[in-house]
């Protein structure tokens, strides 16, 4: 008998208390109890290994020690924390099934799945982690059950297609893939979700045998479960964060939509702002062929088109930019060379971003464009037309992957 | 004489409780206690003494503190005002017990047998 073999016997016999502090403070004291023995085995003349040999034997049968100290050490709390485990995973597995069939529906954009996937791992990773202090085993194998379900929904599915694109050589949208909050319904971000789940699957299995081994407590196996806590911190921070950009993500989208779908009769004017076609097709909810198909030119290099009753595209050459302009009550026939003969002394809107807006009253005709000087300024107000409009207007504007505006008219100093 | 182990295993709690209502102690030192007073009748063993001990610091029948002591932890226990309640009642309950068990081995007379 040596130190040593004392610690691993003194570690057995406490090893079945589930709470790390009540481990402690058993070990603690039995550790006392047998160094008392000790000291008076060598008072008696016994050598130091006679003396600790005969302070262990003087236990009796450890393995009935082990036994009634985890018996008396039962607590509540760790049933509580074994059924919580339970009947969460099976809500788990009821909504990671249906979930798989609603994949299709990820493409539109909806983060509400993504935000609560990611707190579903969250909780996932909190029982690990009460797993380790518990000493559970029914927590781990749970949670390895919830994540497998996560695994054959979405595994084969996203392996394939990465594989293609890796194969392909298809990179194209490999980086805006891998941005955290919006890789809901791209091939790699699944394909990250996916990796995840394999490594929490992982996790689990180790800290279930690790807890059902209850292996001595050399230094290896603690580095093991030390190494293990790590990761499992470092998960949780990931995911944690990625759950708060999918918010943020969705939160902007929703903006977006609030604005694409606001009623255009009120006395607020939106104006759409892009800086190219694709842009301006997103915005309006149509094709990028549909915004190049009804453009048309006239003699002042703007080519404009029409786009039902709402709005009017205008992609300007000479700024590279698609104009949109909001068109209230006008007919499908107006043309530009009625609006320069309307040019008047003009109201400008100095939009706090970075363009220049002017509108038209009787058309309805709000008009921006990108103006980072006087001299643009000028230039835009010979070809653009302008009327005085009443002021101290507020209008509210949006550009496409920005916040909203306020938009406030002031008159032209000549 | 050593006490057969079924015999003794209903009243270990009691021997535990009563040795710790006269003054606080820890674990090595109750089974000194109990060994010296019974004069090595009862001869508790770790085993049997320490789930006992945190048995009964579970229900609240004893509170614990930690002092040092030779250079380590050392955990004494108190008794509570409910392991006080406790101890009375096992100690009523064992007088009728031992009674008993001394009339009928005493040949009490039968009546009516």
């Amino acid at each position: 008998m040596t130190p040593e073999k004392l610690n691993y016997i003194l570690d057995r016999i406490c090893s079945g208390i589930g709470s790390s502090a009540e481990r402690k403070d058993a070990r603690d004291e039995l550790y006392d109890h047998i160094m008392n023995h000790y000291e008076k085995n060598i008072a008696l003349g016994m050598t130091e290994e006679e003396a600790y040999s005969e302070a262990v034997e003087a236990l009796g049968d450890r393995e009935k020690i082990e036994k009634d100290l985890t018996r008396a050490h039962r607590s509540v709390g760790r049933y509580a924390v074994n059924v919580i485990a339970v009947v969460f995973t099976a809500a788990s597995c009821c909504f990671l099934l249906p979930a798989a069939a609603m994949i299709s529906s990820l493409v539109q954009g909806t983060y509400v799945i993504s935000v609560i996937e990611g707190l579903l791992d969250l909780v996932i990773l909190l029982m690990l982690f009460l797993s380790i202090k518990t000493r559970s085993v029914i927590v781990p194998i749970v949670a390895a059950v919830s994540q497998i379900f996560h695994f054959m929904s979405y595994g084969f599915i996203s392996v394939i297609t990465v594989f293609f694109e890796f194969v392909t050589g298809n990179f194209k949208n490999f980086l805006s893939d891998a941005v955290p909050g919006e890789i809901i319904s791209t091939p790699l971000g699944v394909f990250f979700k996916v990796l995840l789940t394999v490594i929490i699957i992982a996790l689990a299995v180790f800290i279930c045998v690790f807890n059902y081994r209850r292996f001595e407590y050399g230094k290896s196996n603690k580095k093991a479960l030390k190494a293990a806590k790590m990761l499992l911190g470092a998960l949780s921070v990931f995911i944690a964060f990625s759950v708060a950009l999918a918010i943020i993500g969705y939160k902007l989208r929703m903006t977006d939509d609030y604005y694409k779908k606001k009623d255009r009769n009120d006395k607020e004017y939106f104006i759409l702002y892009a800086e190219t076609k694709e842009e301006a097709a997103e915005l309006l909810d149509i094709s990028e062929s549909a915004v190049y198909d009804r453009l048309g030119r006239t003699a002042d290099g703007i080519d404009e088109k029409f786009y039902n009753d709402t709005y009017i595209i205008r992609y300007h050459h000479d700024f590279n930019s698609a104009v949109i302009f909001l068109e209230h009550g006008n007919e499908d026939n107006v043309k530009l060379d009625d609006l320069i003969e309307l040019k008047k002394s003009a109201f400008y809107i100095k939009v706090i971003s970075r363009a220049e807006i002017e509108i038209d009253k009787q058309s309805g005709y709000l008009i921006a464009f990108p103006c980072s000087d006087k001299e643009d300024l000028n230039r835009t107000a010979d070809c653009m037309v302008s009327l005085p409009l009443k002021e101290n207007v507020t209008l509210h504007g949006y550009q496409h992957g920005n916040a909203e505006y306020e938009i406030i008219l002031r008159q032209k100093q000549h | 004489m050593r006490i057969n182990k079924e015999l003794s295993k209903g009243s270990n709690a009691m021997l535990v409780l009563s040795v710790i209502s006269r003054r606080d102690m820890y674990g090595y030192q109750i089974i000194k206690v109990i060994g010296m007073s019974s004069e090595s009748v009862f001869e508790m063993n770790e085993g049997t003494l320490y789930p006992i001990l945190h048995s009964l610091e579970a229900d609240k029948c004893l509170e614990s503190y930690w002092c040092e002591a030779e250079g380590r932890r050392r955990k004494y226990y108190k008794i509570t005002e409910k392991g006080k309640k406790v101890l009375a009642s096992k100690e009523k309950e064992w007088k009728e017990f031992s009674t008993a068990v001394g009339k009928v081995l005493g040949g009490a007379d039968l009546v009516g047998a």
